[in-house]
């Protein structure tokens, strides 16, 4: 079985920077996998290059085919990306804006079938903004915008998840809620997940795999307990990094 | 179930709203027969509609006043239409038709051929070739060796438009007296010289007949480029696509009736205030709030202080700028 996202030598560069080289990796069904580095090191280039989004140098596959051979809307079938903010300069609905995902699943002629609805109210629902279905997204919140942004992907219901920072702006409860319908997202359906994000007591907890970008091209990959190294974190993140446990569950602490 | 039910409300209210749009255009298309700076009695227009009536009046509602109420409601419908496009093109809701400058491209042209003596109907060809130039200029200047961002677009266009300006400033003062006058005219934007309403009519519905599919991709297209692009939409040919298609219906319109201000800046977004931003309701409630704005204005500029006629783009601005104003205000105290 192809896996679900795969890049091979794949170089992330911003202007002049290489920000990360080399870079080969696979994605598989049922796995989340955590993006951490410091700001600028190429967490948000490399989910973007991932998706399509950015002219890419190597080679991405998903699902088994090229991704410079499929068109914008075969990848939308199979690939959602979660961008780090989002601008909304015209009103539209919390509906409204849920059924855009829906958007590559639809045919040019048609318009959105009552199944198309009931998967974005479903999707709504998943983020606790059913109640809220009518109202105009400027008068959300910033967290319950994020979440609405979320809400938005479930209801495209790709296979694989990019998701450039997802916990932002989130309340802890709805940190914990969106991380455990990943892990559930993932585990029941041909569903894996790479995120973004800067707690790494949270991505230690919570990923299968974590990939540590140094912002000089090093992108190493590995189970969480053996690349949140304090040291190695250390020296990336350019401060004093600790790690402690409490009843077997690992915490960072920057001093 | 009752969640389906209800989120179905706002496509059936869009159809509303489009269907009541249309039925106020018809009236006011039909009411613009009746009313003018010379009278023809009610009943001596329904005697010319029946296929009765004397010469003069014949000429009067048929050859005169009909054209003119078709020529005012599709141009209107052109600019409402154009705007909308804009709006979504450059992501941006201060955009109208003439931001990127076609108008002052076909100005140009068109002064250029008045000074040359070439009259006006030389005037309506060069007036059309210089919105296409200006068009291809920005176009090609926009797209450069980066990206087709927005933000660049807009800012080429609102360059050339500026360049235009003042090419307009210099054709004015090096003009003699006798042609000033028609060049002004030219400028303001007026109805009266202008009868062929048959093509801008056939522009506006083609355009809204190719524009119509494209409408669930413009909503995702309004949320952003790198969303819309995430969710599988083409962003750079649909940007291009947008693009011509908003200039050509631009420059089809201005060479039509000038450049009348304000219907493609504030239609669009009466439609937007009143059901809401889905691009299946703002197009053809862009193009029928439009025509029927311009209709109206048209029909009062020339009959309110008869046998004056005022330049209709004021009576836009003075229908338009309240209603739009009341429209805002009651959107504001509903959040």
């Amino acid at each position: 079985m192809n896996p679900l996202l795969e890049s091979r030598r794949l170089q992330v560069r911003r202007g002049e920077r290489q920000l990360v080289s080399d870079f080969d990796f696979i994605l598989n069904p049922g796995e989340l996998v955590a993006v951490v580095g410091p700001n600028g090191a190429g967490k948000s280039s490399l989910l973007t290059t991932l998706a399509g989004l950015l002219p890419a140098e190597g080679d991405i596959f998903l699902e088994g085919r090229a991704l410079g051979t499929l068109s914008r809307r075969q990848i939308a079938r199979h690939l959602g990306f979660l961008a780090q903010d989002n601008e909304d300069p015209y009103p539209a609905t919390v509906i409204e804006t849920a059924l855009i995902g829906r958007h590559p699943h639809i045919d040019f002629w048609r318009w959105e079938s009552s199944a198309d609805r009931m998967r974005a109210h479903k999707a709504l629902s998943a983020v606790g903004l059913d109640g809220a279905a009518e109202r105009q997204v400027a008068t959300l919140s910033g967290g319950e915008r994020r979440r609405l942004a979320f809400a938005t992907l479930l209801s495209q219901a790709p296979h694989v998840y990019l998701l450039d920072e997802p916990l932002e702006a989130l309340d802890l409860a709805f940190q914990m809620r969106l991380l455990r319908l990943l892990r559930h997202l993932s585990r029941l359906g041909r569903v894996g997940v790479m995120f973004s994000l800067h707690d790494l007591s949270l991505a230690a907890r919570h990923a299968d795999r974590v990939i540590l970008l140094d912002g000089q091209g090093d992108a190493r990959q590995g189970p969480p307990i053996d690349v949140l190294d304090p040291a190695r974190l250390g020296r990336i993140y350019r401060c004093t990094i600790t790690r402690a446990e409490i009843d077997g569950v690992p915490f960072y602490m920057a001093r | 179930m009752m969640a389906v039910a209800r989120a179905r409300r706002p496509v059936r209210h869009g159809v509303l709203l489009v269907l009541i749009l249309a039925a106020s255009a018809a009236a006011a298309l039909v009411a613009a027969l009746f009313i003018g700076s010379v009278n023809v009695s009610p009943p001596d227009v329904v005697g010319v509609l029946a296929g009765h009536g004397n010469a003069l009046d014949r000429t009067l509602v048929l050859d005169l006043r009909l054209p003119r109420a078709l020529a005012a409601f599709s141009t209107g419908a052109l600019l409402g239409l154009a705007g909308a496009l804009m709006q979504v093109l450059l992501r941006n809701p201060l955009a109208d038709p003439y931001v990127l400058g076609v108008s002052g491209g076909a100005a140009t042209g068109a002064l250029i051929a008045l000074l040359a003596g070439l009259g006006t109907m030389a005037a309506t060809g060069t007036a059309f070739a210089g919105a296409m130039v200006s068009t291809l200029v920005v176009f090609v200047l926009a797209h450069g060796r980066g990206s087709w961002a927005p933000t660049r677009l807009l800012l080429t266009g609102i360059v050339m438009a500026a360049g235009w300006g003042a090419v307009v400033s210099l054709l004015l003062a090096l003009s003699p007296n006798a042609t000033l006058r028609s060049m002004l005219f030219w400028m303001m934007g007026d109805l009266a010289y202008r009868s062929a309403w048959q093509l801008p009519l056939l522009v506006m519905v083609a355009a809204l007949l190719i524009a119509m599919p494209f409408a669930r991709t413009l909503n995702v297209l309004a949320r952003g480029e790198l969303p819309a692009r995430a969710l599988g939409v083409p962003v750079q040919a649909i940007n291009i696509g947008i693009y011509l298609m908003a200039s050509l219906i631009t420059a089809v319109a201005v060479v039509e009736a000038g450049t009348i201000g304000f219907v493609g800046l504030i239609v669009p977004h009466m439609i937007r205030l009143t059901g809401g931003a889905d691009h299946r309701l703002v197009l053809p409630g862009a193009a029928l709030g439009g025509g029927l704005l311009l209709t109206v204005a048209d029909m009062v500029s020339r009959s309110i202080a008869a046998p004056r006629a005022l330049p209709v783009g004021v009576i836009t601005a003075a229908i338009g700028v309240p209603l739009f104003l009341y429209l805002l205000l009651r959107t504001r105290t509903l959040k």
